[in-house]
């Protein structure tokens, strides 16, 4: 598809987001160009509309960065294809880092519903669901009243603008698991079943919901169709600086300036985003190590600044771009306390079905409390690094082990002579080096 | 048929099956591989991650990958290695993780020594604790009289769930909280309502659920002594093994047969075992003194000579009631004494007609008779007139299984094999092989069930009768709903008809064989099976007449009374009345009871003679598909309790097993196949009915004295009452197949497996144990015969008359079951049931009494209301309704109104 003759827009994501209260409003959505996207995809066939979007080299924002048009065309097609087909928005933001999500989820519930119906036109799908964290007050209120608009403007129902297509969408509040992020236990959740992980074979696309074909992507995923659609395919990939097409919300918290969002191109280097964007480090502190993407994501150092946020440039780096929300640690904060943090928050958030996630997890947080509280002993060490491999991708039975430890790997290796000294001293070198009431009133 | 593939275990070649994984592979190929959350019958879920191995993607490959070995399908020229160090540390540091909040209990724990746990922990080699952290702690739940709950040594292998939920069916147990923190158990304390709960003692890998009863008389299985011995509970006939010390019998164990039971036991076969230890068991023989009206014991000699001189009175007329729970063998015996004509079986007079009419049309080969496994294969059931949940349960749990079919067929099509059970349910969702119920009332399986067709029993019948004039002609006359489900029927590969006696509705199964006989010839893969009374009620049938039950045993008493009557086994207060009863027993001048407990019966005996308990003899058994099975003695005959047969060897000139069995094949040429029991190959080896001689057994007695005395002999099996001879089922591994019949296994174990799960190292063509298993029925040989159509007068009856059914109920319906303590516990009391319809026409009301009269006796018991019971249908509980007799009555003032139907 060639590229309109339109004002192309540099951040789409965000262009619908106004100082306006009210911008989230169909009328608003609408005068900024919303349901565009739709209106052309609904001149296309389904085939077509997917070819667009493969086309368009858009990768899955939920974290794993899978290519979008890849993961859609595994869905059966034609007359003989099962019915009804699901297609699920992943709203259950719990990443540690990752508010992203909400941001879209409160400003721009149209841009998601917009998304989530082109979806259900591309793969013939029936009924979409909106998967919202349950603490998302706000973004819970704000999409019902939108789904209300949508169905009163026959943007949803049956015979949507005079195409033929038929489509409903429900909202699912959750009940708030961190594992409900994983596709197959988000589904499970949604029959009314232990938010467990499924057995991959089957994938959700030929057997997921009540064992139907269904798709299942994240907020920002949904988000970029509209605009893949309006302005097409070459000018999505254009966006980007580096491989990765399109732009993407990025974020940092921390002790830097200004912490916050901004949509800026993929490929976007990580020093781009903290310097420029996050306004650096505080004063009075430095630097010591980042998550680049959450809370599951392996820490990077100050040397690696430079790499492009860009799903296989991270991964060159030993860790992954995730959320794509940066967490930054400084000098002043002790890295065994925010690993044993993370680590709890994991095993917390274990669903409990496989072994090395279940008992391996909270072993992993006994040693860290036990190092942090300056009772450690060397063998500690060498037992994390035992249960980091233990908790390796493929040991376990879904990515939530080798996500959690990820953080704690990464340390072991960076920041290994705090733990050594953790254990030397009897005690946390950083226990009077911090006073936290500072950093944390951004 | 499966085909074979060859895979590479640490670059050995070795041939496996293809449809099974690699787990299932390497257990039959006598590998050690650890594992939990696995089960054979359960299938894989990759939950508790112990039985990683090593894949290769080639020869070239030296990386790998740590894959489940559960999880992973054997394909063709596949390379695995077990030993990569990789893989051994990996299941080393799982062992480790799991055992971080198990307790140190194992000297206190009931499982220790039969525990999976501990046999895993040691096989992985985790020896040494690492984890500094305090364990978690959880409470714990009454559970019921057959399980203990000890949460704190739950490992999380989710199997308890699985079996409950998924396998079972059952609501009450289930999976709360997370992470660590998982807790298996109840919403609240109270019994756990599933039939097959009791199971879960075998199916934990660990000691959370352990047997109660067991814990009352709790013994370490190395000091148990066990044999291999048949369920007496109902007419299955489910395999097990019996365990004892020091005369008492302390457990059942599954014993895994693949046609009948598979790994799987109700709780009635499982716990019902009591009545042996029993206080009210018969150790001596008794007289009664008619003169002093006092009861004195005799001695053997004394008993004989007195069962001497009544046998042999002039004008002696000597009558015998032979048992449907005692083996072919003592009913052939009894047989023999008093001669054909004077043989009656212990049998209701409705069953002994049902019991003809099966083994005439089993015999005529119009039908294919399904084994238990055969059921779980079929596509489509029409269950009439039975509730199996109650009756014969563990059919139950096969018909459950049977519903799945479809869904493993879809799953298929994705490529999912039948045993990836978690992949398989995503799929499966609610997909369901048809089952259609056609009953009085709805029953535990409703809930798999495509249609329950409450309908009395006169609407049962002209249902089926639709349904087979649709099965013949095609015809539009009938009904939508026969239509529909003679449709199910024809659209199914291989359909199956399962019914049961305890209708005591002759027409019915008439209609359920024909029915059966129409699709066979449509369908040569349809099947039938039918549940009948008790374990050897079909064997019994075989040695009488159709007119020698019970009945006509009261009628032949009437009208002549003998001068003797022989009662075996069988307690005739369960049929008739006490005043009916005591005033024609009071006509006979001697009763000789025969029997191990004592009951009403015993207590108007003039001569009791001590009979042996299932555990204290070697029998032979034939269930209701014909299929005849040995079971073993696990310990000699306590005092002076003998097998009945033995008791009467001196007076019926059987005085050898030869003979005896000689006997049993002149009696009906089905019986022939027996034959094989009569000479007992002591062969070159013996099998031990103790384990290994690692245990302190020999100090059991030291208190009364410190000699270990000579173990007693048994003659009639190579099994020993000792240590001596080949233990558990090591002597599968030996070449057997000269010793077919006569090598029983008398347990479980391997080398460093000793809980039940050592049967999963077995390789898997050996572990069958129905060898041991001879089926009378053979489809070779034909004799031909005409299953009799319905009357016409029966099914035109008024279809507005109350009909008084059976009411079965699992923990009631079984006479020695109900002197379990445990079992007695769960035995609901006795009511009446009814739906609200019928209870307003018969202005009664919930826990009001109502009385039910027949010729000769009389019930009256409260009510409850049950709207899934069929209009028209009254329910009153089984034993009630076996005493009631025929003619029953609801009080006339009820029933002159309209019936509105």
């Amino acid at each position: 598809m060639n590229s309109k003759q339109k004002n192309c827009p540099k951040k789409p994501l965000t262009r619908f987001i106004t100082d306006d209260d009210n911008c989230w409003q169909l009328n608003q959505y609408k005068s900024f160009g919303g349901y565009e996207g739709l209106q052309q995809a609904l001149t296309l066939s389904g085939s077509a509309v997917l070819d667009e979007i493969k086309e368009s080299n858009l990768r899955g924002r939920g974290g794993a960065g899978f290519p979008t048009g890849l993961k859609w065309s595994f869905v059966p097609q034609g007359d003989d294809a099962p019915h009804p087909k699901y297609m699920i928005v992943n709203a259950d933001e719990m990443e540690p880092g990752a508010f992203k999500d909400r941001l879209l989820l409160e400003k721009t519930p149209h841009q998601i519903i917009e998304g989530l119906i082109i979806g259900g036109y591309t793969l013939d799908a029936d009924i979409g669901y909106i998967f919202i964290r349950g603490d998302y007050y706000t973004a819970i209120e704000r999409i019902e009243l939108a789904l209300k608009e949508c169905y009163n403007n026959n943007l949803l129902g049956r015979n949507i603008l005079g195409s033929g297509f038929n489509f409903e969408i429900h909202i699912h509040t959750s009940a708030g698991r961190y594992i409900c992020g994983e596709e197959t236990a988000l589904i499970n959740s949604l029959e009314g079943k232990r938010a467990n992980p499924r057995a991959k074979p089957p994938f959700p696309q030929v057997a997921g919901l009540w064992g139907k074909p269904t798709i299942v992507n994240n907020v920002e995923t949904f988000c970029n169709l509209p605009h893949i659609l309006n302005f097409g395919a070459t000018w999505f990939k254009s966006l980007g600086r580096f491989k990765d097409a399109g732009t993407k919300i990025f974020g940092v918290s921390g002790r830097v300036k200004t912490p916050g969002l901004w949509e800026l191109p993929m490929g976007t280097p990580i020093g781009e985003i903290i310097e420029n964007y996050a306004g650096g480090m505080c004063d009075g502190y430095k630097l010591k190590g980042y998550l680049p993407g959450g809370g599951s994501t392996d820490f990077l150092l100050e040397k690696h600044l430079d790499t492009p946020m860009d799903y296989d440039e991270i991964g060159k780096q030993r860790s992954r771009m995730g959320t794509g929300t940066i967490i930054v640690l400084d000098d002043k904060y002790c890295p065994v306390a925010m690993v044993l943090n993370l680590v709890k928050f994991f095993a917390q958030e274990s669903c409990g079905w496989c072994t090395p996630c279940r008992d391996g997890l909270p072993w992993a947080a006994v040693l860290l409390e036990k190092i942090e509280q300056g009772k450690g002993e060397l063998a500690d060490i060498q037992q994390l690094e035992d249960l980091c491999k233990f908790a390796a991708p493929g040991n376990t039975f879904c990515a939530l082990a080798p996500g959690a430890v990820e953080p704690l790997q990464s340390a072991l290796v960076f920041f290994r002579v705090d733990f050594e000294q953790h254990i030397e001293q009897q005690s946390c070198p950083y226990c009077n080096s911090d006073n936290l009431e500072d950093g944390d009133d951004k | 048929m499966t085909n074979k593939v060859t895979l590479y275990i640490d670059n050995l070649s070795y041939q496996v099956p293809d449809n099974i994984n690699l787990l299932q592979a390497c257990l039959s190929l006598n590998m050690d591989v650890p594992y939990f959350c696995w089960h054979p019958a359960l299938g894989s879920v990759g939950a508790c991650r112990q039985c990683a191995v090593m894949q290769y993607q080639n020869e070239e490959d030296t990386r790998g990958r740590l894959v489940m070995s559960c999880m992973t399908p054997v394909t063709e020229g596949m390379r695995i290695s077990f030993n990569n160090e990789k893989a051994h540390t990996f299941r080393a540091t799982n062992i480790e993780a799991i055992m971080t909040n198990h307790p140190h209990d194992c000297p206190v724990c009931e499982e220790g020594g039969d525990c999976h746990l501990q046999d895993m922990t040691l096989l992985s080699g985790h020896i040494k604790r690492r984890y500094p952290g305090i364990k978690r702690t959880h409470n714990n739940q009454y559970l019921g009289p057959f399980l203990n709950h000890e949460m704190n040594r739950c490992i999380g292998c989710y199997r308890c769930v699985r079996f409950y939920r998924d396998y079972c069916g059952g609501k009450d147990l289930n999976v709360f909280s997370s992470k660590n923190n998982i807790y298996f158990g109840r919403t609240e304390s109270g019994n756990l309502e599933n039939e097959f709960s009791g199971n879960l003692a075998e199916v934990c890998p660990t000691g959370v659920f352990t047997d109660k009863p067991f814990s009352k008389h709790y013994i370490r299985k190395w000091d148990l002594q066990s044999s291999p011995s048949i369920c007496t509970h109902c007419s299955i006939g489910c395999n097990i093994y019996a365990t004892e010390r020091g005369g008492i019998i302390r457990k059942i164990n599954n014993r895994l047969n693949q046609d009948i039971n598979g790994h799987f036991l109700c709780n009635r076969g499982r716990f019902g075992y009591q009545h042996v230890n029993h206080e009210n068991k018969i150790s001596q023989v008794w007289s009664r003194d008619h003169q002093s009206n006092k009861t004195h014991a005799l001695d053997n000699i004394h008993a004989h000579i007195k069962l001497k001189k009544w046998l042999n009175e002039s004008n002696a007329r000597i009558i015998g009631i032979g048992s449907p729970r005692s083996s072919i063998e003592n009913n052939a015996a009894l047989h023999k004494l008093v001669g054909a004509h004077n043989f009656y079986a212990g049998i209701a007079k409705n069953e002994l007609t049902q019991l003809n009419l099966l083994t005439k049309t089993y015999e005529s080969n119009q039908i294919n008779l399904l084994s238990l496994k055969e059921i779980e294969q079929t596509d489509t059931v029409l269950l009439v007139g039975e509730d199996v949940t109650q009756t014969a349960p563990r059919i139950a749990l096969s018909i459950r299984q049977m519903t799945k079919n479809r869904g493993i067929n879809k799953a298929e099509k994705f490529g999912i094999k039948p045993w990836q059970d978690e992949a398989l349910r995503n799929i499966t969702q609610d997909t369901k092989s048809p089952l259609i119920i056609i009953n009085t009332h709805e029953s535990k399986l409703s809930d798999v069930a495509k249609q329950n067709l409450n309908l009395s029993p006169n609407k049962q019948l002209i249902l089926l009768l639709e349904i087979e004039t649709y099965l013949v002609n095609n015809t539009s006359h009938c009904s939508e709903l026969a239509i529909s489900i003679a449709s199910d029927l024809l659209n199914a590969n291989n359909p199956a008809i399962i019914t049961g006696t305890h209708s005591f509705n002759i027409e019915l199964l008439s209609a359920c064989l024909r029915i059966s006989a129409i699709l066979k010839k449509q369908k040569n893969n349809s099947g039938f099976y039918c549940a009948t009374s008790a374990v050897n009620t079909l064997g019994l049938s075989l040695l009488c007449e159709p007119e020698q039950d019970i009945t006509h045993l009261i009628e032949s008493i009437e009208s002549e009374p003998p001068t003797l009557l022989v009662i075996m086994e069988t307690d005739l207060f369960r049929y008739f009345s006490d005043k009916k009863l005591t005033t024609y027993l009071d006509k006979i001048k001697h009763i000789i009871v025969i029997d191990q407990l004592i009951t009403d019966t015993v207590k108007m005996a003039d001569l009791v003679l001590p009979a042996t308990s299932f555990s204290e003899q070697n029998a032979t058994l034939i269930n209701n598909e014909g299929r005849s099975q040995r079971a073993y003695a696990v310990m000699p005959a306590n005092d002076m309790r003998q097998t009945p047969y033995k008791w009467l060897a001196q007076h019926n000139s059987l005085d050898d097993d030869h003979k005896l069995y000689q006997y049993i094949q002149s009696i009906d040429s089905l019986l022939q196949p027996l034959s094989q029991f009569k000479s007992i190959n002591k062969g070159d080896f013996t099998s031990a009915r103790q384990p290994l001689r690692s245990s302190a057994r020999t100090a059991f007695f030291a208190n009364v004295d410190v000699k270990e005395y000579a173990p007693i002999c048994d003659d009639k099996s190579n099994l020993t009452y000792s240590m001596e001879g080949v233990s558990a089922f090591r002597q599968k591994t030996l070449d057997n197949t000269q010793y077919k019949i006569t090598t029983p296994v008398t347990g479980v174990w391997s080398p460093k497996w000793n809980s039940s799960q050592a049967i999963n190292k077995t390789s898997l063509e050996d572990k069958n144990e129905s060898d041991l298993a001879v089926k009378i029925f053979n489809t070779a040989s034909a004799v031909p015969f005409e299953i009799p159509t319905a009357q016409q007068k029966t099914y035109n009856q008024p279809l507005n008359t109350i009909s008084v059914c059976p009411h079965h109920h699992i923990y009631t319906n079984d006479d020695l079951a109900t002197f379990s303590s445990s079992i007695g516990e769960l035995a609901p009391k006795p009511l009446i049931h009814m739906n609200q319809k019928q209870a307003n026409y018969l202005s009664i009301k919930s826990g009001e009494k109502l009385t039910i009269t027949s010729n000769e006796y009389q019930i009256s018991l409260p009510c409850e209301i049950h709207n899934t019971i069929a209009d028209g249908v009254i329910l009153v509980p089984f034993i009630e309704y076996i005493r009631l007799g025929t003619n029953i009555q609801v009080p006339s003032n009820y029933t002159d109104g309209e019936y509105d139907d």
